[in-house]
């Protein structure tokens, strides 16, 4: 599992507090083989230059304790990347160094990106998340901590894959963190510690609510042809492909079910889910070709009986609910009241209310942002060297969020080991991408690709080739 | 209220226990004035001969404090009354003396049926739910007792409509009994009182499950045309229309809805709903033109903030569920092990039953575990022995709790009970006046299609009004 014996043989001593550290000299043993001091500036590549890379990136240069400075850039579209450089150029309070010989396009961008790094800088890995494992191969080699964003898998094959990989990451001492920036939120880290301690006894019923209109690239008509490329239009519109995304469940769900799961302190063993598309044209009567559904209700189970609901909705003109909470044998907590992070309040009955909250977050100013935090806390176990990995977590959080996907997909219960075990792998070159690749989900000659079919394909999630 | 003064004012004394009852000298006061002795013969009008109904007048012609007689049958199908009157003919325990004479064919015909009783008889109405204010408010013109199958309503207008006409019956003394049998399951009435006695504390969450491949008329193609009518045939697939029967979600899952609310003892003050037709289509391409939805997630809220869920699939090889569940604050109950109303019923300490958790399994003696019998022999029990008997206000509730977890998920959007008490939009409004020849309410499109649920798009209405 330890894959220190690959790192390159540079001879490269890095300054860390208190001792010094040999990169090469250390290969092949899981101790410490790099970390920055106190003040040295630990320098970022950004790989996935969308928003959420664009945010992250910004996040990275604000943290508090020391010098953090991106270098180099990488994405497979030149627009996505230059309109990320230009953004955070004229961020006043931006650090950035990345002339145009470190901008780099193509799906390969990300080696060379990586290799403008010393071991000890930081990798941000910011794309769809069929490319994490890929990614995350090349930075462990390079000797090179990481900030990831969810989810982090979408299928069997890879998260089983990311688990190796993030014990390799920890033999070499790489600090790995995940964009589940929930678990950074002061609010519900305070929340969590009083659940635990049985603040409202035995949890019992635990929802969560992400009903909105359509957002971002969930719902998609045929591909136009001509460039870009079939593959990079998928890329670029990855919520709609389940390869790319994990689809619009995993990627705009899994903060609730994070955040719930952590608040049981516990994954749940199984999913059975209702679902379905209701709308699959546009309201001008085009077809949509996305993976996706448009409402999805998946009853987690937890080893206790304890029951988990995610409801998702994309339809406009519907109910919108975006929240979160915790029902116990005690009481009932509000997780988030609206958005992803809190306040939180613990309340007597089941009705929260005012006039019944027990106890309400309360969060110093300076930590109210759970996005800085997550930096923060990364950077912090950087520069101090505290055991600091997020993957396993991320998986599983990645794992259960596919489960609840994949029971609504199929019509069928899916454990938490069917998840993890199940041999399908929807992008399985996505290492060996170039700008010329098919991509992995085919489309037939009108135009359409394999959609899920509860009921009528139960072992796969779609018809596979 | 009291509709009394409009019985036919025949002289007609009816034995009771222990006294003599004369109906038109007593109308217009709220006083028992017709039922039957512990011995006469109760005579039964079945109207509305389908399955349902063929078994409910077989439930009625076994009771056990009979003897009750089958004298008429109504339906607007010839071949069901036939084919019901031959399966009832067949049974050695049924009590039939049904003549040609006394079956009746049309829309009208359950007048005809119910002028061959006297006051006192009873009344079976199993037609689909569209009809049922029509032919309660003709039985209670008639002096007659009831029993009618769930659902009872779709709507708001005939629930508020038969929320009076339970009124008219009770003043009137009349029985009124509704086909949720699950509150004449023993097993949940027991149940029942152990949580309402707090055995698994606070309840918190109530889970209801039917999920199976397509039951009953949910999924239609397109009326063919010719003969029957397009009225008949919606008749015929009254599961795939809102007019006629709630629609799958009503007929469906009415039972699991009710008993769950029995153990709350409460109904739910609102609900919001996830749901969607994933597949329009039959197998082959033909494309389906119902009004049903094929997966509900249905979210009702207590006033005290607990939470039932009622998941309602219809698709063939999907993970099929049919069961229904309470947790609490002390332990969790399996309601129905399978099943409207499965035994055994249980209760278990912790969130997951299991048979080495169990602290109460329900024990039924044999000849009160059919709550098909109960329910008649409880009806019966009332008659004979003149106790108040009226279902039909916790059936309209039932039904209005339903209707709102359908009207949720067909528009998206969160509806409470008053919402769909309150609501104005009636479906077949003119259900009193059909003829053979009458147009459906839900008229089709030129291409045969008819309006359906948009979620999010069509929203103050169930589906485009005309």
């Amino acid at each position: 599992m330890n894959e220190a014996t690959r790192l390159p043989p540079r001879g490269q001593f890095i300054k860390t507090r208190g001792r010094l550290a040999a990169a090469s000299a250390l290969a092949g043993l899981a101790l410490p083989s790099v970390h920055a001091a106190g003040n040295e500036t630990l320098q970022v590549a950004l790989i996935g230059c969308g928003g959420r890379g664009t945010g992250a990136a910004l996040d990275a240069m604000k943290v508090k304790s020391g010098p953090v400075k991106l270098v180099t850039m990488a994405d497979v579209f030149a627009d996505r990347l230059n309109g990320s450089y230009d953004a955070l150029s004229k961020e006043p309070r931006a650090n950035m160094d990345v002339p145009p010989e470190r901008r780099f396009i193509g799906f390969d961008a990300c080696q060379h990106a990586m290799d403008c790094l010393k071991p000890g800088d930081i990798a941000l890995f910011a794309t769809p998340p069929a490319f994490r494992w890929v990614h995350f191969t090349y930075a462990i080699r390079k000797g090179l901590h990481v900030f990831m964003e969810k989810p982090l898998t979408t299928d069997g094959p890879t998260s089983r894959r990311m688990l190796r990989l993030a014990d390799e990451a920890s033999a070499k001492n790489l600090k790995v963190g995940v964009g589940l920036m929930c678990r950074h939120s002061r609010a519900i880290q305070q929340l969590a510690q009083r659940l635990q301690d049985g603040q409202i006894g035995d949890i019992i019923l635990m929802r969560a609510y992400r009903m909105a209109g359509p957002l971002a690239a969930c719902f998609t008509e045929k591909w136009p042809g001509g460039s870009p490329s079939e593959l990079l239009w998928q890329i670029s519109r990855f919520h709609s492909f389940i390869w790319a995304s994990g689809g619009l469940f995993s990627d705009f769900y899994i903060h609730h079910i994070d955040r719930l799961c952590w608040m049981k302190n516990a994954w749940p063993v199984k999913a059975q889910a209702l679902g379905c598309r209701h709308y699959r044209t546009t309201p001008q009567g085009l077809p949509l070709v996305d993976q996706n559904f448009d409402s999805y209700a998946v009853e987690y189970t937890f080893a206790d009986g304890a029951k988990l609901y995610m409801d998702g909705r994309c339809v406009t003109g519907c109910n919108d609910i975006y929240f979160t909470c915790a029902h116990g044998s005690k009481g009932m907590a509000v997780v988030t009241a609206t958005g992803d992070d809190g306040p939180c309040s613990i309340h007597t009955g089941q009705n929260p209310r005012h006039d019944n909250a027990l106890w309400t977050s309360n969060v110093s100013p300076d930590e109210t942002n759970a996005y800085q935090n997550e930096w923060n806390d990364l950077v912090d176990a950087i520069r101090n060297d505290k055991p600091y990995n997020e993957v396993p977590r991320g998986v599983q959080a990645s794992v259960v969020s596919s489960m609840g996907r994949m029971a609504a997909h199929t019509g069928q219960e899916i454990s938490y080991e069917d998840m993890l075990n199940h041999p399908d792998e929807y992008a399985p070159d996505a290492d060996k991408f170039t700008m010329d690749s098919p991509p992995p989900l085919r489309s037939a000659a009108d135009g359409a690709y394999p959609i899920p079919m509860p009921g009528i394909i139960t072992h796969h999630e779609y018809a596979m080739p | 209220m009291n509709e009394a003064t409009s019985l036919p004012s025949r002289r007609e004394f009816i034995k009771t226990t222990g006294r003599v009852a004369a109906a038109s000298a007593l109308a217009g006061l709220a006083v028992p004035y017709v039922h039957a002795a512990g011995n006469e013969t109760l005579q039964v009008a079945l109207i509305g001969c389908g399955g349902r109904g063929t078994g409910a007048a077989l439930d009625a012609m076994t009771v056990k404090n009979g003897p009750v007689k089958l004298v008429a049958m109504a339906d607007v199908f010839p071949d069901r009354l036939n084919g019901s009157y031959d399966a009832l003919s067949k049974e050695p325990r049924a009590n039939v003396d049904v003549p040609q004479e006394r079956k009746f064919i049309g829309f009208d015909a359950y007048q005809h049926a119910m002028d061959c009783l006297k006051p006192g008889d009873i009344a079976i109405l199993t037609t689909p739910l569209a009809f049922r204010w029509v032919h309660f408010t003709y039985a209670i013109q008639k002096g007659l007792h009831v029993f009618m199958e769930k659902p009872i309503t779709a709507d708001g207008p005939t629930s508020r409509r038969m929320l009076k006409l339970a009124e008219q019956a009770a003043a009137k003394n009349l029985k009124a009994a509704v086909g949720l049998m699950s509150r004449h399951s023993r097993a949940l009435q027991e149940l029942a009182q152990r949580l309402h006695d707090g055995q698994i504390g606070d309840i918190i969450l109530l889970r209801g499950y039917r999920m199976h491949g397509p039951g009953g008329s949910c999924f239609s193609v397109k009326w063919p045309g010719g003969s029957p009518t397009e009225l008949l045939w919606q008749i015929a697939r009254f599961h795939s229309f809102i007019w006629a029967s709630g629609g799958l979600y009503n007929d469906f899952y009415i039972h699991h809805v009710d008993h769950l609310c029995m153990m709350k003892n409460a109904w739910p003050v609102k609900a919001q709903a996830l749901g969607g037709r994933h597949y329009r289509k039959t197998r082959d391409g033909n494309l389906h033109v119902d009004q049903n939805f094929d997966s509900y997630s249905v979210e009702y809220t207590f006033a005290d903030g607990t939470k039932m869920y009622m998941d309602g699939r219809c698709i063939v090889g999907c993970n099929d569920i049919y069961s229904s569940y309470a947790h609490g604050s002390k332990g969790t109950a399996i309601v129905s092990a399978s099943g409207d109303c499965g035994l055994p019923s249980s209760i278990h300490s912790g969130l997951s039953p299991r048979r080495n958790n169990a602290i109460w399994t329900s024990k039924v003696s044999p000849e009160e575990s059919n709550p098909y019998a109960n329910e008649w022999n409880d009806l019966v029990d009332a008659i004979r022995n003149d106790k108040p008997y009226d279902e039909v206000t916790r059936g309209v509730q039932a039904s209005v709790v339903s209707s709102m977890g359908r009207m949720a998920a067909h528009t998206g959007q969160e509806i409470s009970y008053e919402d769909m008490l309150n609501h104005p939009d009636e479906y077949a409004p003119d259900a009193d006046k059909f003829t053979m020849d009458s147009p459906p309410p839900l008229r089709s499109a030129a291409d045969g299609t008819y309006p359906i649920p948009m979620p999010g798009i069509v929203i103050h209405s169930e589906y485009a009004m005309k």
